[in-house]
């Protein structure tokens, strides 16, 4: 049978939309976490704290007020920045990848898509939206749970954690935290992920245990450990 | 029977859209994908129906596999006057660099869509083979696969021969024509494909890679999936999803991006199955299907089984007599289209339209064919709260390995238009899924 080197054939092409999938899947995640928090405080603290999430996200502040924010950083698809944005990317990548997640899988994506649709419609807020952080956590289980071959969910799970490092540095989270990231993604790497640059991870690992690990020159070791 | 089924339509319906159950369209050249819309109320076909269409297709595909070999070869059905010259020689289908090649295992059409209405009388009618890429088996298999889910009350009540295993069909053909335990592969013409949730489907079904033009290179005579760090693995079996003349773009069209430079000669060479072979669209021109029943009595010394809807071919001067008497009563199809455009309804024609129709098949008779129009069955679909009755066909798929076998289902294609007879789904129809009773 052929089956099992059949898939174990991986091309340049297929893991970068891999990786990619799974950076911006937990972007969307991220994203909305992070929005939660900064939204708690927009309630009835700090009306501008949205511009602070702006910042620290690495996005442009280009909103005249918190509703405005709220209702294009949520919806606008003519907004690059946008949560549907961020989604119809993890769903161009998916899509391209059904045969390797599973129909199962891309389902989670393809319900939170539809969900994001009727919400803007109905002008949901963002509370409603706890139902799109459920969908991708389902869509991580699935993927860890259905994902049989290493080198393909490790390269989806690789591109989470680079994705989580990078936007837990930008927010200032604890240093144990970017560590354990670290671990997680020398993990894929040690279980068969073939895809990555042994130079630019050293660098980022001597980087993190240095005083100035919050540099912008910790993100770009980062962003270079994936590559051929 | 379908009852509690159709009470589940909401439920099968946001299923259908979970799973992204998606058809593309090209409206004024913007590329948009759609649901492919599905009606609840199966196709039932009877197991002695069945029965029949079992062995009538089998005993079609297999003879039309003879003819395409004996094309390429020796060609005595020629020799023997059964088919004329020209019907070979001016097919768009026909490959003169297919001459004198045999395909591993002399399989040449690996997955057949034959295209079938019921007449009211009942009688089944083939209305077009297709040899090429048939497209449609994605969705009643997924759509079971929903069903099920929705209504299991409905399949523990009804004896319903499962049609899920049709991935498990298409592997077997796979196995059987790969070359030396290579990769096995869809090759995908990518995204915006009109049948692209099918190909991934498959491919994820099957249990092989889904490849892109340049996932796959040609070197030495043979076929290399590039995975990273610039390792190859050798191709067996490509499961193309693109014409032949987008294949190779050293062999056939040279601006196709969509191909593999080289992969006709990998192929002439048999280092590389390709499923279906090159040159099938011969066996699927709209004029080689008049001599379908003729082939099965050449080759197979049988009577043909399955009928041809009453075709002429005005190409015969007897036949052009009596189609320009009665063209405001037949249906007349341009050989060269396909995906039900070039079809015209005499009835639906002015005088004036049906003049113009007149001198053009004078001036190019070769060009077109035409059929009596069959009072094909209506089926029941739902609209909205009602039930209403809709145009509607069987596309069967017959797979031809070691063995050459019939999936017992179908995609049974309806028209949305109360008006219209074309039921394909590039303009607008929806979809069934086809039940065939166990007893």
């Amino acid at each position: 049978m052929v089956s099992l080197k059949a898939n174990n054939a991986i091309s340049v092409i297929k893991a970068n939309r891999l990786f990619w999938m799974g950076r911006y899947a937990e972007r969307v995640y991220l994203a909305l976490h992070l929005l939660r928090r900064h939204y708690d405080l927009m309630i009835d603290e700090d009306g501008d704290a949205y511009k602070t999430f702006c910042i620290k996200m690495g996005i442009e502040d280009k909103y005249n007020s918190p509703e405005h924010f709220i209702a294009s950083y949520l919806y606008d698809l003519s907004n690059a920045d946008s949560v549907i944005n961020m989604l119809e990317s993890v769903n161009d990548n998916a899509i391209l990848l059904r045969e390797e997640i599973k129909s199962e899988t891309l389902s989670y994506i393809q319900m939170a898509i539809n969900y994001m649709k009727n919400s803007k419609e109905q002008s949901r807020g963002l509370g409603s939206l706890q139902y799109i952080t459920d969908c991708i956590l389902a869509f991580w289980g699935s993927a860890d749970e259905r994902i049989c071959t290493a080198n393909v969910r490790k390269t989806i799970f690789f591109g989470k954690f680079a994705e989580s490092s990078d936007i837990l540095i930008r927010f200032e989270y604890p240093l144990e935290r970017i560590i354990g990231l670290l671990e997680r993604i020398k993990g894929c790497i040690d279980c068969g992920l073939e895809m990555y640059n042994e130079a630019q991870l050293k660098a980022y690992e001597s980087q993190l245990y240095a005083d100035s690990y919050k540099d912008i020159k910790t993100l770009s070791y980062l962003n270079a450990i994936f590559s051929a | 029977m379908y009852d509690l089924l159709v009470k589940q339509r909401d439920t099968v319906n946001k299923w259908m859209d979970r799973f992204g159950v998606r058809f593309g369209i090209y409206k004024n050249g913007t590329f948009k994908e759609q649901l492919f819309p599905f009606d609840p109320i199966p196709r039932i076909i009877s197991n002695s129906d069945w029965a029949e269409l079992d062995e009538g297709l089998r005993q079609r595909v297999k003879a039309l596999n003879l003819f395409l070999y004996d094309i390429y070869h020796d060609k005595n059905i020629v020799k023997d006057g059964v088919i004329p010259p020209e019907f070979i020689y001016s097919s768009s289908g026909y490959l003169p660099q297919c001459e004198g090649i045999t395909p591993i295992k002399n399989v040449y059409s690996h997955i057949s869509g034959i295209d079938l209405v019921q007449a009211k009388d009942g009688t089944w009618y083939v209305l077009e083979d297709n040899l090429r890429i048939p497209s449609g088996a994605s969705y009643p298999m997924i759509a079971r696969n929903i069903t099920r889910k929705a209504s299991p009350e409905t399949f523990q009540n009804n004896k319903i021969f499962d049609n899920r295993h049709y991935s498990s069909l298409l592997r077997k053909t796979m196995d059987y024509v790969n070359v030396d335990n290579g990769l096995e592969v869809i090759l995908t013409p990518g995204r915006y494909n009109s049948a692209y949730f099918e190909h991934s489907y498959l491919a994820e079904k099957a249990g092989v890679l889904l490849a892109y033009a340049d996932d796959l290179i040609v070197e030495n005579n043979m076929v290399y999936y590039k995975g990273l760090f610039d390792k190859k693995d050798k191709v067996g079996v490509i499961y193309r999803r693109i014409s032949d003349e987008y294949l190779d773009p050293l062999v056939f069209e040279s601006t196709s991006l969509l191909g593999v430079p080289n992969l006709f000669q990998a192929y002439a060479a048999g280092n590389v199955a390709i499923i279906n072979a090159f040159g099938n669209g011969l066996a699927d021109d709209k004029g080689i299907y008049y001599f379908v029943p003729k082939m099965v009595e050449y080759y197979l010394g049988e009577k043909a089984i399955m009928k041809n809807a009453p075709t002429y071919l005005p190409y015969f001067e007897q036949d052009k007599r009596f189609v320009l008497d009665n063209l405001h009563r037949l249906v007349i199809k341009d050989v060269a289209e396909a995906g039900g455009y070039g079809v015209m309804f005499g009835k639906d024609m002015d005088a004036a339209k049906l003049e113009e129709l007149k001198e053009l098949i004078k001036k190019e008779p070769r060009r077109w064919i035409a059929q009596e129009v069959i009072d094909f069955i209506d089926l029941e679909i739902i609209e909205g709260d009602e039930t209403v009755s809709r145009k509607s066909d069987l596309r069967v798929f017959v797979l031809s390995g070691e063995d050459t076998v019939v999936w017992p289902s179908g995609l049974t294609r309806y028209t949305r238009n109360p008006d219209s007879f074309i039921v394909n789904s590039s303009q607008g129809g929806g979809f069934k899924d086809t039940w065939v009773l166990k007893k």
